[in-house]
């Protein structure tokens, strides 16, 4: 089965899950059936949101619920041999990073917590290609994977009321880049001066589900150049 | 042609139906909590369902009209006046210039609409005008109104209906639309469907839930409801993989409080899902206002859409009986 279950999160949208898992092999099913939709959409269609192992379906009153499940079982059914080989590969994106500790606030307990150095934390945090498997939480938010086992660490257990905005943070098998200044739980090790969102421009988010990124770490003169 | 803000009361807005196209990138639909008063203010004067329109929470708005204007409110949570008349709810109006309306407490519903009929002149952000405070999008500044706000107003459609004109100038027109969605101001009943984890939870939570009775928490917004009473428990404590949600959907924290989704709501969210309103009682909901207390019923998926493509079937309804009295 290449699905586990299809079901409503709304009248009018459709959750389509492969896996409850995060891994690359699920996520790359789900932009692939996403795309599949998007180059060929059904009367009625509105949206696709892909996340980690599932894609979710929105459309109008224009079509049935009914109509919309025949719809895509069909379409599963139809890309299910070549969903695997079908998928296109991300845009490789390279985002600057300055892993100042007055930038990255929580590097020293990172450090204490992992017992290793800051630069350590830095040339593994810069040491693989992060895929973005979806954006979420807040606008422009890359849910990002997979953190080099020697760096997973806890969420906060209280979350911070104030993560500035394009703080580089990590929790888990996890990595993510906060978009605006919000409240959050993930440890701040950098901050980028790449802008995630940016409603002027599309598309507004700099990052798209499936795209690879990688950090270059960046000295804190060159980061107050950006601005 | 323009409208003042003088108050903007508990919180006011500029929204339409949504934004949409946006959610993969995070971006949440938002738009009016009630979507069908929304849509029926504006059906009302003549304009397209989608129009921006003014969403007051409660009372306490002060608006002054700077030109005349033919509008119409829909919705609840206040009683609407000029000068002492009540402006009535679904119905088309005439307001003179220079009137200044004010709305007051009334014992029931929480958002009320005002549509003017040509449409607010309110440039849209990436689709819309509704406005997404988290963000800083769409609306007036990407903000709620605040007191000296002028919003300009789009010439009308609306030619020379005929209206009771009142001794103050005020017109009324003599046909009302109906309420599609009556609200019990005592205890509504929210139709619920089972949500994706609800076998997640220990069976005396999923015994329970579709009988309780909780209340809405005075820490609830555009974002959320949250619910105060019987806590939902989980057989085991297990992480979810962050998927999609929407609005409707009941989440459970990890302290066991269930957390309705409303407009605002994030796109994509961790937490098990243990019902999901049925869409069409999200009108109801939206008129719940903090510290009430709303109870639970289940209906299965089928009964869901059935309620839903109703409520869609009676705004066909309305357009098409109002486009015949023009």
């Amino acid at each position: 089965m290449l699905i586990t279950r299809i079901y409503n999160i709304h009248d009018q949208a459709i959750t389509i899950e492969f896996a409850q898992e995060i891994s690359e092999a699920t996520n790359r099913r789900v932009i692939a059936l996403q795309h599949a939709i998007e180059s060929n959409p059904f009367k009625g269609f509105i949206e696709c949101v892909p996340a980690y192992g599932s894609l979710t379906v929105y459309y109008n009153e224009n079509v049935s619920s009914t109509a919309v499940r025949v719809l895509l079982s069909e379409l599963i059914t139809q890309v299910v041999d070549t969903i695997d080989a079908s998928f296109t590969p991300g845009r490789k994106i390279s985002i600057p990073v300055c892993y100042d500790p007055s930038l990255g606030v929580d590097l020293p307990w990172v450090s204490s917590h992992l017992n290793l150095s800051v630069d350590e934390i830095i040339s593994l945090h810069t040491s693989v290609a992060y895929r973005v498997y979806m954006i979420g939480f807040i606008p422009g938010f890359p849910y990002m994977g997979t953190l080099p086992e020697q760096l997973e660490v806890p969420r906060k257990q209280t979350p911070s009321l104030k993560i500035p905005m394009g703080s580089v943070a990590i929790a888990g098998k996890q990595t993510g880049i906060y978009p605006a200044e919000v409240p959050g739980g993930w440890q701040v090790i950098g901050r980028t001066p790449l802008k995630m969102f940016d409603p002027s421009k599309s598309p507004c988010s700099f990052l798209n589900a499936g795209d690879l990124v990688s950090f270059q770490p960046i000295t804190l003169e060159a980061f107050n150049q950006y601005a | 042609m323009s409208i003042t803000i003088l108050k903007p009361g508990f919180m006011s807005s500029v929204q339409d139906l949504g934004r949409l196209g946006f959610q993969q990138y995070g971006v949440p639909i938002g738009g009016a909590m009630d979507v069908v008063a929304a849509a029926m203010a504006n059906i009302i004067c003549g304009n397209h369902e989608n129009e921006a329109v003014i969403e007051m929470t409660l009372h306490g708005t002060e608006i002054l009209f700077n030109e005349k204007a033919y509008c119409a409110i829909s919705g609840g949570g206040c009683k609407a006046y000029i000068d002492g008349v009540e402006l009535p709810f679904n119905r088309l109006l005439l307001v003179p210039a220079f009137s200044r309306m004010i709305t007051k407490a009334d014992n029931a519903g929480c958002r009320s609409y005002l549509a003017i009929a040509g449409g607010l002149d309110i440039k849209k952000e990436m689709g819309s005008a509704s406005t997404y405070i988290s963000s800083g999008i769409g609306g007036v500044q990407g903000r709620a109104l605040i007191t000296g706000d002028l919003i300009p107003f789009k010439h009308p459609q609306i030619h020379q209906p005929s209206l009771k004109i009142l001794p103050s100038g005020i017109g009324i027109s003599s046909w009302q639309a109906p309420q599609l969605v009556l609200c019990d101001p005592i205890l509504p009943t929210i139709h619920v469907v089972k949500g994706p984890e609800f076998d997640w939870f220990k069976p005396s939570t999923q015994a329970s839930f579709f009988n309780s009775i909780y209340t809405i928490s005075l820490r609830s917004n555009r974002m959320g409801y949250r619910l105060e009473g019987q806590h939902c428990e989980t057989l085991e404590k297990k992480e979810m993989v962050s998927t999609a949600v929407t609005r409707g959907i009941v989440q459970v924290t990890n302290e066991g409080d269930p957390i309705i989704l409303m407009a605002d709501a994030q796109t994509t969210g961790g937490y098990p899902r243990i019902s999901r309103v049925c869409s069409a009682d999200l009108t109801v909901l939206a008129q719940c206002r903090p510290g009430i207390k709303i109870q639970f019923k289940e209906i299965g998926e089928e009964e869901s859409l059935m309620r839903y493509n109703k409520i869609v079937e009676a705004i066909r309804r309305v357009k098409v009986g109002l486009g015949n009295i023009g």
